[in-house]
């Protein structure tokens, strides 16, 4: 097992978010979380990557609770991209092992050629996800978990985007929230009540 | 730039009608009355001399007191606990006089380091401030994502904090500069004040003043009486505070890879 929640919940300001959420992901699988805005998606995804402590309940990383961490590649919900630099740059940056020849191969498979040195504030919200897929993608890590990464894209490039994470993903599991299940029919449906 | 020069001239002519009319107050100190008494100040080797000086130790202890004030910046960020143990000191240097600067320099018989400490002085909590709070405004969201991907420190600070940093140092970095300068040359004409009432009462004024300063030109021009002289000398630190803190601040804006906006 590669996560385990258990019964996790998070309230912020006395709104209860998440209640005793449970879920097990393990490796060689996909999870798409689903359910409306402000379910709690995000919030799960946060206190996975141990950014927020959840209020009750307990994260189980690598099949063991000593480790605080896991090796995520993530894609958030607000791109978080080094708006200066060029698409190349931001996916070379996250690991010493990843070169500016294989962050520009990988770029190549999802956005054109000339976007690739472009400061990534010139790009529209499309490529811009595009650019948090691969740069999540691109590295090898314990768990890819993307946070609604589909958001501003077309059909047709939303299907390609599946088409990559689908080919990239090998045994790794991947976490995708979204607001529907179009194209993650692939993905193991866990959907979120809103609370 | 056309318009500007016309309305310089404008300025210029206003000046020197109302030194025609207050002619009494003013003794006659229109631009072409200061522009002559430059003349005579700057054949004067001395005169030069003393700017250059007060020149250099202003740029060298504001620039000393900025890589520190830059260094500590930094590390009141990565360490909050060595922040508040240098707050006490920030947080005082902005609210000492250069005045008593002055007096204390004088005192201790260091006339001729007063340009250097109060430069430093001002320069260091300016640069302090600046620094640490350019990094507290680097964004979180960036941050988050670095601590999730593992993100190298070489490249946290290539990507992350330099692009947040170098245009707060851009325009940090002069200011405090310019700053230094108006103090420091203000500490020293009150130090070249103190050493002259010194000597009249009788001590060694050569070991106390801060001989062969921007100050003390300041203030050799007003004992000589002439208004002309004082504005003249008045015209010349103005412009040696804008080299100063124009020079620097092209250098910064070079190295930071800013253009001037």
């Amino acid at each position: 097992m590669t996560i385990e929640a258990e019964n996790v919940s998070k309230a912020y300001d006395g709104k209860q978010v998440l209640k005793d959420f449970s879920l097990e992901i393990s490796s060689d699988s996909c999870y798409a979380l689903t359910g409306p805005e402000g379910c709690g998606k995000t919030t799960f995804i946060r206190i996975v990557l141990g950014l927020e402590k959840p209020d009750s309940g307990r994260i189980r990383l690598l099949g063991d609770y000593k480790y605080a961490w896991i090796n995520a590649g993530v894609v958030f919900q607000d791109d978080r991209l080094c708006e200066d630099f060029s698409a190349v740059d931001n996916v070379a940056m996250v690991n010493k092992k990843l070169s500016p020849r294989i962050a520009r191969q990988e770029l190549c498979k999802l956005l054109p050629d000339e976007m690739l040195d472009k400061p990534v504030k010139e790009l529209d919200k499309s490529m811009r996800r595009r650019v948090c897929i691969i740069r999540a993608c691109a590295i090898p890590t314990d768990v890819i978990l993307m946070d609604e990464p589909f958001e501003g894209m077309d059909a047709a490039t939303r299907t390609k985007s599946i088409e990559y994470i689908k080919s990239i993903k090998a045994t790794t599991p991947v976490v995708i929230t979204a607001k529907t299940l179009e194209g993650l029919e692939f993905c193991k449906n866990i959907p979120i009540p809103q609370l | 730039m056309k318009r500007k020069i016309i309305f310089v001239l404008i300025w210029l002519a206003v000046w020197q009608a109302v030194s025609l009319l207050l002619h009494g107050l003013m003794q006659g100190a229109g631009p072409i009355e200061t522009a002559a008494a430059l003349a005579g100040m700057a054949a004067a080797p001395a005169f030069w001399a003393g700017i250059g000086s007060s020149f250099v130790k202003v740029l060298i202890g504001a620039l000393l007191g900025a890589a520190l004030g830059t260094v500590l910046g930094v590390i009141a960020f990565v360490r909050p606990a060595a922040g508040d143990a240098v707050w006490p000191i920030k947080a005082a240097l902005p609210a000492i006089l250069p005045a008593v600067l002055a007096f204390l320099m004088t005192a201790w018989k260091a006339g001729g380091m007063m340009a250097l400490c109060v430069s430093f002085l001002t320069a260091f909590p300016a640069m302090f401030s600046s620094v640490n709070s350019g990094l507290e405004g680097v964004d979180q969201g960036l941050l988050e994502m670095a601590q999730v991907f593992r993100v190298p420190t070489a490249a946290r600070l290539k990507y992350i904090f330099l692009p947040e940093m170098k245009t707060k140092l851009a325009a940090a970095v002069p200011n405090a500069i310019g700053l230094a300068w108006r103090f420091a040359v203000a500490a020293e004409v009150i130090g070249a004040a103190l050493s002259r009432i010194a000597a009249a009462d009788g001590a060694d004024a050569a070991a106390i003043a801060s001989a062969g300063s921007a100050g003390e030109c300041l203030v050799q021009a007003f004992a000589a009486g002439s208004t002309a002289q004082i504005l003249a000398c008045a015209v010349v630190l103005a412009l040696a505070g804008l080299i100063l803190e124009k020079g620097i601040g092209a250098i910064v804006r070079l190295l930071a890879g800013t253009g001037k906006k």
